[in-house]
């Protein structure tokens, strides 16, 4: 990021969020197939703060079509959706998630330091093209507001600020522009008459006027002009226009905002209850604070029925809003990290070996009570990066929209569990991967024509669901769609020709399925603009393991897919068993943990190539021994001295033997050194380390990836 | 872990501040590897420990002794000694440098002293004697030994 400063971290996050809340708007908008006023107004009010914030950041591109689209829905707001017809509602979406991923793009440029587009003009005249249509159509259906019609931004329509506006407005010069200049600029009446001059050269003196009008010789009118903004009024809407170049081009100029005179009677009727009752609010100058502080005062006051049942949700909203701060990820990792060393110093004090053999009854009770309060602090800090996944499913709705439309395949997307939380860590780290699976599953799994979905006796609408659950230590995350399925036998065809598979071999369904995970595999020949990029399920694997989770895939032909995600809570800290081999000490995570046990020599199977293999209950599971795999010196070798951890990640089990158990302890999880971990020890089954009450360092092992390895 | 610091990187500070007025002039940190003497410059040199308990990594190469814990902090070290395919001949002292932001030890068999080097004294290796982690050498100044110069950046871009 080029500026990595807290502003432009909030300008970021502030976007990120509200355009969020712009795809869950229009996503449900669209289901309705209308705008609700509420939601036209929401969108009013989020494109005007993208507007006011990226003009302030001096990001153009985003600034100007967020004011062309906030021009749109003012004059939606003011004709409402009844006036669109149907046809041209489903365009209308769409031109709106076209400028959401406009947003989104140029926000991707701003963080990777990339300089933003120059060239909007094609994507400005659509929405020009557009935003004209709506107004001419809603002209002739609602000839007598047909001045609403006009570019208008900002605040001309909110209901509280017309009423304000109302008594500077003029019936012979309808059409008004409100000019704030720049806080504490001074001579603020100086600068109006420079602006009015610099309007003249744009249109003509008999055509517009000014409040105060005696802005020239009466210095007095600067106070007046800094609380409530310098009245520039037009006899055409075309005047107005015109002077918009000049009123952009002056300097110290604030921001401006156009009203009109017929506009304010209709709206100064709805809005009296509601000015009235915060008269206080009213005389606030900027405008953002106003629109917010209108439907607030409505909801103190016994307006319309339904007008304050929209206004208390808001209220809501905002109690909602207010009760949350954005914490940045790195302050949250100092506060882990000093956690960890707080949990780890505790340890050391209260076991310090200077306290051996002394009876020291008060210190004990104090430990004991330290003991807890770290516990729960380490808890509180644990839960702070814990956030529901709901944004990552919430991305989804958008993708499956797209793809139905863009592939005609109808599909419903049906989320579960979206309030389970996961590590804000991890979180970003599925993103992908579960994108990469829903796009997979709408290209290749759903039917490309309904009629054979009916043939197979299926709702001939498609259907994914997206389903998260918790269990104990995992979050187990599954995309479930009721398309074809898997072909197992081009899946087997295809693992032959790409060299992943013997010809000839018997392979289980599961060691078919398991090929589409494997690293250049891709049953699609075919290049897709969703899917095929080069990239498969492989990097999906890779993604989802990195952080220490697992990928399985279920199928039945012709009546869909199931991929199942598991992951853990959290990487950060973790219950671990601490087991030494030699002189080494590693840490195995206790959820991979099924059975520890003594065995002998003499139960051991050994395979053709002398592998080890040891029966539990009515299975065999081959051993691995720690020593060997990791060529550790010194240890011991035979299994009655040592002890077997039967573990699990997956469907995967082994045996783990290893020297003896130390014993269990909650670890905090460090991620090794970039040095060491070039050397691809991550692949060997080593995932980080930890600090032990004693200062030293233990090596965690993982499970998976040593099951992996010894295949 | 038992650490016997012999200076730390505000002393060096210090002392280099006094040395201002040679400003082609900087200081090196010398140390024996075998019958070879190595200089590095003191930029990168944090701390100096003369016992350091390593904690050995799996499936890494020889060179590669492990990692500590340096208060919290997870560093990996490297037996210089190894890396330059000697073998080591005594109790190793640990000298923890940063590289450009990463921290990283290397064992050596002792530290030897600190001297100022001028840039124009630095000469190139004859093309048959150069190693990658070596860009340069220099007699030492009023002494008739000679030492290697490190190439410390060279140190963590190997692994890459």
């Amino acid at each position: 990021m080029g500026m990595g400063n807290d502003m432009m971290e909030a300008y970021l996050f502030e976007m990120h969020s509200m355009l969020e809340q712009l795809d869950d708007l229009i996503l449900s908008s669209e289901q309705a197939k209308t705008f609700s006023q509420e939601a036209v107004n929401e969108i009013f009010r989020i494109m005007h703060t993208i507007k006011g914030s990226s003009a302030m950041m001096e990001f153009n591109s985003l600034m100007t079509i967020a004011h062309r689209i906030e021009d749109m829905f003012f004059v939606i707001r003011e004709k409402t959706m009844d006036a669109i017809p149907e046809d041209m509602r489903s365009d209308l979406f769409d031109l709106i998630f076209e400028s959401i991923d406009f947003f989104r793009s140029e926000i991707e440029k701003i963080e990777s330091d990339q300089p933003l587009s120059n060239d909007i003009d094609t994507f400005l005249n659509k929405i020009n093209t557009f935003a004209n249509k709506i107004s001419g159509e809603a002209s002739e259906e609602a000839p007598a507001a047909a001045e609403g019609g006009a570019p208008a931004a900002a605040e001309g329509g909110t209901p509280a600020a017309s009423g304000e506006l109302m008594a500077y407005a003029s019936a012979d010069f309808p059409y008004g522009l409100q000019v704030y200049f720049d806080e504490g600029a001074g001579m603020e009446n100086l600068r109006a008459m420079m602006l009015v001059n610099a309007v003249k050269e744009y249109v003509d003196e008999s055509q517009f006027d000014f409040y105060p009008a005696d802005v020239q010789l009466n210095p007095d009118t600067a106070a007046f002009i800094v609380d409530n903004g310098f009245f520039l009024r037009f006899k055409t809407d075309a005047d107005r226009t015109a002077a918009d170049a000049a009123v952009r081009d002056t300097g110290s100029v604030r921001e401006f905002s156009p009203f009109d005179y017929a506009a304010g009677i209709a709206a100064q009727a709805s809005a009296a209850a509601a000015a009235e009752s915060a008269p206080a609010q009213q005389s606030e100058a900027a405008p953002v604070q106003q629109s917010e502080a209108a439907p607030a005062a409505a909801a103190a006051e016994s307006a319309p029925a339904q007008q304050s049942a929209a206004a208390q949700t808001a209220a809501k909203h905002q109690a909602v809003k207010e009760s949350l701060i954005s914490v940045s990820l790195n302050k949250l990792q100092a506060l882990m990290d000093v956690v960890s060393e707080i949990v780890i110093t505790e340890a050391q004090v209260t076991a310090s070996p200077d306290l051996k053999g002394l009876k020291l009854d008060n210190f004990t009770k104090s430990a004991r009570q330290l003991r807890s309060l770290t516990d729960n602090l380490q808890d509180v800090a644990m839960s702070l990066r814990m956030v529901p996944i709901s944004g990552t499913f919430q991305k989804m709705k958008r993708i499956v929209r797209d793809m139905s439309k863009k592939l005609d395949r109808e599909t419903n997307l049906i989320l579960e569990g979206e309030n389970t939380e996961v590590d804000k860590t991890i979180v970003d780290s599925i993103s992908d991967p579960i994108m990469h699976i829903v796009r997979n599953s709408m290209d290749h799994g759903i039917e490309e024509r309904k009629e054979d979905r009916i043939a197979l006796g299926k709702d001939p609408v498609g259907q994914i669901i997206l389903a998260a659950r918790q269990t104990g230590s995992e979050i187990i995350i599954e995309i479930i769609d009721d398309g074809r399925g898997v072909n197992e036998e081009a899946v087997l065809n295809k693992a032959i020709r790409q060299g992943l598979a013997q010809p000839g071999v018997d392979y289980s369904h599961k060691d078919i399925l398991n090929f589409l995970l494997m690293p250049g595999f891709s049953t699609n020949t075919e290049v897709t603009e969703y899917s095929g990029r080069g990239v498969g399920m492989d990097v999906v694997k890779s993604n989802v393991e990195s952080v220490g989770g697992t990928v399985t895939i279920t199928s039945e032909l012709g009546k869909g897919m199931t991929t199942t995600l598991r992951i853990p809570l959290t990487m950060a800290i973790m219950d671990g068993m601490e087991v030494s081999v030699g002189e080494s000490i590693f840490t195995v995570p206790i959820a991979n943990i099924r059975q520890i046990f003594k065995a002998s020599d003499m139960h051991i199977v050994q395979d053709e190539t002398h592998g080890e293999m040891i029966k539990i209950v009515d299975n065999f599971y081959s051993i691995v021994r720690a020593k060997g795999f990791y060529q550790i010196e010194g240890g011991v070798d035979n299994l009655d001295e040592g002890v077997l951890l039967w573990v699990e990640s997956g469907d995967n089990s082994f045996c783990l033997f290893v020297d003896q158990l130390i014993g269990e302890q909650q670890v905090v999880v460090k991620i090794l050194p970039e040095y060491v971990n070039n050397f691809g020890i991550k692949s060997a089954g080593i995932s980080g380390c930890t600090i032990l009450g004693d200062g030293s360092i233990s090596i965690i092992l993982d499970v998976a990836n040593i099951y992996a390895a010894q295949n | 872990m038992s650490e016997e610091m012999m200076f730390q990187k505000d002393d060096l500070e210090y002392a280099l501040s006094d040395n201002v007025h040679e400003a082609d002039e900087s200081k090196y940190l010398i140390f024996r590897c075998g019958d070879i003497l190595y200089a590095m410059s003191t930029d990168y040199v944090m701390e100096i420990f003369t016992s350091v308990n390593i904690t050995r990594v799996p499936m890494v190469p020889d060179y590669v002794a492990g990692v500590i814990n340096l208060r919290g902090q997870i560093v990996p070290i490297v037996d210089f000694r190894l890396l330059l395919g000697r073998y080591p001949e005594s109790e190793p002292c640990a000298i923890i440098l940063d590289i450009e932001g990463t921290n990283i030890g290397i064992l050596v068999d002792t530290v030897d002293r600190m001297v100022d080097i001028s840039k124009a004294s630095i000469l190139p290796v004859p093309p048959q004697n150069e190693h990658p982690m070596v860009n340069g050498m220099c007699t030492i100044p009023g002494g008739t030994s000679t030492v290697m110069l490190l190439d410390a950046p060279a140190l963590i871009h190997m692994s890459e």
